[in-house]
């Protein structure tokens, strides 16, 4: 039995990130407790290399693909000859409403000691078929009646996942860790259900609103045609699948014997998705100065070419805002030309938005103001940015900022997730710090840019910003304290079974 | 058979009466052409034959022809609908570029399973010359070639040149045997008759190759199909076991003769069921032209629809179209086969009598002309069955033919003559039963099996 089990969706060890980097932090500065880790992602071939070495305190890697499945050869359909409990079950279970209880889902048809049915069976079974033919015709009336292929291939894959998981035998542990809600989160109630363990949820990013934003814009959901529906209204599937991730985030936090995040507007918005006040604790983010600051070989550490220079730190993908950035340093070259501005990160993750960008680069003329060195070694270019900007339309607690902090940049940021809290300072104490920057609503250049603009021309007032800047991540967010937060928890949860 | 509905919908989608007939006529031509050619010939052959060779000559000549096409048929239909089912898809695929050397590989399969097979079966007459035999094996092979032939061909639309190629063939081997002298006997007539199957074989290979021209590349994709769809290896194995199973045991049975070493023949019951066999030829071609034309525009249009994103009432409607367009098939095939049936019912004897035919004859034909109805039956509504893919059900009803027909004739035999065929009748009639039974069970679920059948891909 391992100490504590770790339950990554999409992320370590295979997916880099924010969370990937806390989870590695978290699994090599505790050499002591020995780790399970369980990946879920969607597709074996996506998975190729880790992208970390792993520590030598993981005592295995299982690995669950949500989407691999063996069910690729036509299969005569069958009845079950499911009781009427079993049924009413399965009915409750489908569209994830909240009536339906997971416990006696995975009870009657999951748990390999209970289980009368064979869980693949059930994507050909009669009886499922009469479910959700009741549950059309209750739905909609003739007119309004949508695609039934769609409806039918919504049920088979929201469902299909999710059986996945429910099938899924966890490594034995003292306590289980999920990184998220979702189906990280449910391996995690599956935990509890059993009785195999605690379970702790971290959410970093709110997964659930996450996958909002991802099921709106999304365009491979089904949208009725002929639907006359109010503009902000979602469709019946994107609703359905919405309801799905709001089901799931919820089972999470009911199961959850605690729950963390990285910091206070979260938490909020946790307890808005149903999650009980009582059960969040925040344990923000930390970084570790020494390592960040040790094996510095002053011959890489870049150069400035100009008189000032600016980062933002990000991969360039639509949620960073790239676009709006750009914008924002046409309007700081009306003013200031002696700079230059560097896109510090993964240019290859979306190639198309890439492109758009260096068009639009092309498109402003600021091609010598903006360079996109690719995925860089941050620590060497640190020291020689005088100004660290966020654009991005939504994020966490980004570790760059506080990476930032570290070197004493002073920054410009969106106003989305912690970035708040992280310039102007969380509580009472950490606000009377004074501020790291300015702090500017997302999606709006020329704020943006007279913001930096304004403090690039202002000397002593970025010097100043640099100071508080590293005060406040000495005073809160050191990697030791993070780790130290995580050790507490989990050994809490040790004695409880003990 | 499937495929030729494709262009006859040229004559049936217009409300023509004259295309219509001619549509009609000319589907009757096409499906039942060879058939009906083959069985002159032999008839021809036979009435010449008689005044020139001694009756058991002739029962030699006849059964060897019989045999032929038996182990023919079994042995094509066991491979028959794989490898229908992978033309089919290249086709859709609109890739013919294996075609023609699949055919190569199959003709050579075919020579060497018909030699190899002939070598054995005719080691055990040792009397026949060995011209004969040779000549034989070669007529063997050159059946196999024959259906082989014909798969592609039918797939491919060229039914013309499959009947000039018969016409040619037939009158070769009509006048060879024509100008057949006394002292050749039954060589020169076994020669002369299996030279103009020969011929046809040529001719429909070289069809063949003419109607997959351009480039080949040599592909053994095909063997795939062979274990996709190894239901239907059993399935077509079992239906030509079972259309012959009764005759084997009545050549074996009572009132059963041995003409030769292996061949065994029984002149009252072969003659009853070959003339009850030529009744349902009209009802098999109408049916081609209905299934083809009517049954299959609903079927791939309630495909479409599905694909169409449409709804659920909808895709009702659309089930409830093929099911009137089945109800209409079944209900003009009896309205016309009916009349037919229970005419010659009826006036069997004379028909006997006018046939030059034993009486004794009478009562088969009688329980044969019913059962041909009945099995024409349900082999239409198997192939609907399998039109939606309903291979195991198919195996299931065609294996059940096969034992109800092997057991119910040889329990038929014990009894007096006049139960003869009985068996025949009775099985063809339970088969028929239970696949209505599962053909309504399947189309008034058509939405369940069709979308919970669908394997899980992405």
């Amino acid at each position: 039995m391992s100490d504590v089990c770790l339950l990554l969706e999409g992320t370590y060890p295979y997916i880099t990130g924010g969370v990937s980097s806390c989870a590695h932090q978290l699994i090599e500065e505790t050499p002591s407790i020995e780790y399970d880790l369980v990946y879920i992602g969607t597709k074996k071939e996506n998975s190729t290399e880790y992208k970390y070495k792993i520590p030598p305190n993981v005592r295995s890697i299982q690995e669950v693909y949500l989407f691999d499945n063996d069910l690729i050869d036509s299969r005569d359909p069958v009845r079950l000859n499911l009781s009427e409990r079993q049924i009413q079950i399965l009915r409750e279970s489908i569209l994830f409403s909240r009536q339906g209880d997971i416990a006696d889902l995975y009870f009657e048809f999951f748990k390999p000691e209970t289980r009368t049915v064979e869980p693949s069976d059930l994507f050909f079974s009669k009886e499922i078929w009469d479910i959700l033919i009741d549950l059309y015709q209750d739905t909609f009336n003739y007119a309004n009646a949508p695609s039934f292929i769609d409806f039918f291939y919504n049920w088979r894959f929201s469902n299909l996942p999710v059986f996945k998981i429910l099938s899924v035998s966890l490594p034995n542990a003292n306590v289980y860790h999920s990184l998220c809600t979702g189906y990280a989160g449910l391996l995690g109630c599956l935990a509890r259900i059993d009785r195999r363990g605690s379970y702790i949820l971290t959410e970093h990013g709110i997964y659930t609103n996450e996958r909002k934003i991802e099921i709106s814009q999304s365009e491979w959901i089904y949208s009725n045609k002929n639907d006359i529906v109010a503009k902000n209204k979602l469709s019946y599937f994107k609703e359905w699948w919405l309801n799905k991730f709001y089901r799931l985030g919820e089972l999470s936090y009911n199961y959850a014997d605690k729950i963390t995040t990285l910091y206070e507007g979260n938490k909020q918005k946790q307890i808005s998705l149903g999650a009980q006040s009582s059960k969040i604790e925040i344990i923000a983010n930390g970084i570790n100065e020494e390592k960040l600051r040790s094996n510095l070989d002053p011959e890489l550490s870049y150069k400035k070419n100009k008189k000032y220079c600016v980062g933002l730190v990000g991969r360039v993908v639509p949620v960073k805002d790239i676009k709006t950035f750009i914008k924002s340093v046409s309007r700081v070259t009306e003013t200031i030309q002696d700079v230059e501005f560097l896109i510090l990160g993964p240019t290859d993750e979306d190639p198309e938005y890439y492109n758009d960008c260096v068009m639009l680069v092309e498109q402003l003329g600021l091609d010598e103001f903006i360079k996109f060195p690719g995925k860089v070694n941050l620590k060497y270019y640190y020291p020689s940015i005088d100004l660290l900007i966020l654009s991005s339309i939504s994020e966490g607690q980004p570790l760059v900022l506080l990476e930032a902090f570290c070197f004493k940049v002073p920054a410009v940021t969106t106003d989305v997730g912690s970035c708040r809290e992280l310039i102007e300072g969380a509580s009472v104490e950490d606000q009377a710090l004074g501020p790291a920057g300015f702090v500017v609503p997302f999606g709006m250049p020329n704020e943006l840019g007279d913001k930096i603009a304004d403090l690039l021309q202002r000397e002593l007032k970025r010097k100043e910003f640099g100071e508080n800047a590293y005060k406040r991540f000495k005073l809160f967010y050191q990697e030791k304290y993070t780790i130290r937060n995580y050790v507490e928890l989990y050994q809490s949860y040790f004695m409880d079974e003990i | 058979m499937a495929g030729i509905g494709f262009k006859l919908q040229k004559y049936f989608h217009k409300d023509d009466l004259f295309e219509n007939i001619k549509g009609t006529v000319y589907s009757i031509v096409i499906s039942s052409g060879p058939w009906l050619i083959s069985v002159l010939t032999i008839a021809f052959i036979s009435i010449f034959a008689q005044q020139n060779i001694q009756i058991t000559d002739l029962f030699i000549l006849k059964s060897m022809i019989c045999y032929t096409y038996a182990a023919s048929l079994i042995i094509f239909g066991a491979t028959e609908m794989p490898i229908t089912r992978y033309i089919a898809d290249q086709l859709y695929k609109n890739d013919h570029s294996t075609f023609k050397s699949l055919y190569f590989i199959l003709v050579m399969a075919s020579v060497v399973i018909g030699s190899l097979s002939c070598l054995l079966f005719y080691s055990y007459f040792p009397t026949l010359n060995l011209l004969i035999k040779i000549t034989a094996t070669m007529f063997f092979c050159s059946v196999l070639i024959i259906w082989l032939s014909m798969m592609f061909l039918t797939a491919a639309k060229n039914y013309h040149q499959v009947v000039y190629s018969f016409l040619f063939g037939a009158s070769v081997s009509i006048l060879s045997c024509f100008f057949v002298d006394k002292e050749y006997g039954l060589t020169g007539y076994v020669v002369g008759y299996c030279f103009g199957q020969f011929l046809i074989a040529i001719c429909l290979s070289i069809c063949v190759f003419k109607e997959f021209k351009g480039i080949d590349y040599l592909s053994f994709e095909f063997l795939k199909y062979f274990k996709k769809c190894r239901l239907l290896i059993f399935a077509g194995l079992f239906y030509y076991l079972g259309i012959w199973v009764d005759k084997f045991v009545f050549w074996i049975g009572p009132e059963g003769e041995k003409v030769l070493d292996l061949f065994y023949t029984n002149r009252y019951y072969d003659t009853a069921m070959f003339f009850a066999y030529i009744t349902i030829v009209p009802s098999l071609a109408i049916f081609l032209v209905q299934v083809e034309t009517n049954f299959y525009k609903f079927y791939s249009y309630y495909f479409h629809s599905i694909e169409r994103q449409n709804n659920l009432n909808i895709l009702k409607e659309n089930i409830n179209d093929i099911i009137y367009s089945i109800q209409r098939t079944l209900i003009n095939l009896i309205k016309i086969q009916l009349g037919i049936t229970l005419t010659l019912w009826y006036f069997a004897d004379e028909v006997m009598v006018f046939l030059y035919l034993p009486s004794m004859v009478v009562s088969i034909f009688k329980y044969g002309v019913i059962g041909a109805l009945l099995q024409a039956l349900f082999l239409i509504v198997n192939i609907i069955l399998l039109y939606f893919l309903n291979e195991r059900r198919v195996l299931f009803h065609y294996f059940l033919f096969f034992i109800l027909n092997w057991g119910l004739t040889v329990a038929t035999t014990y009894l007096e003559f006049r139960y003869y065929g009985l068996g025949y009748l009775v099985s063809s009639f339970i088969v028929l039963m239970i696949s209505m039974r599962a053909l309504n069970k399947h189309v008034n679920q058509l939405n369940f099996f069709t979308f919970m059948s669908q394997p899980i891909e992405r």
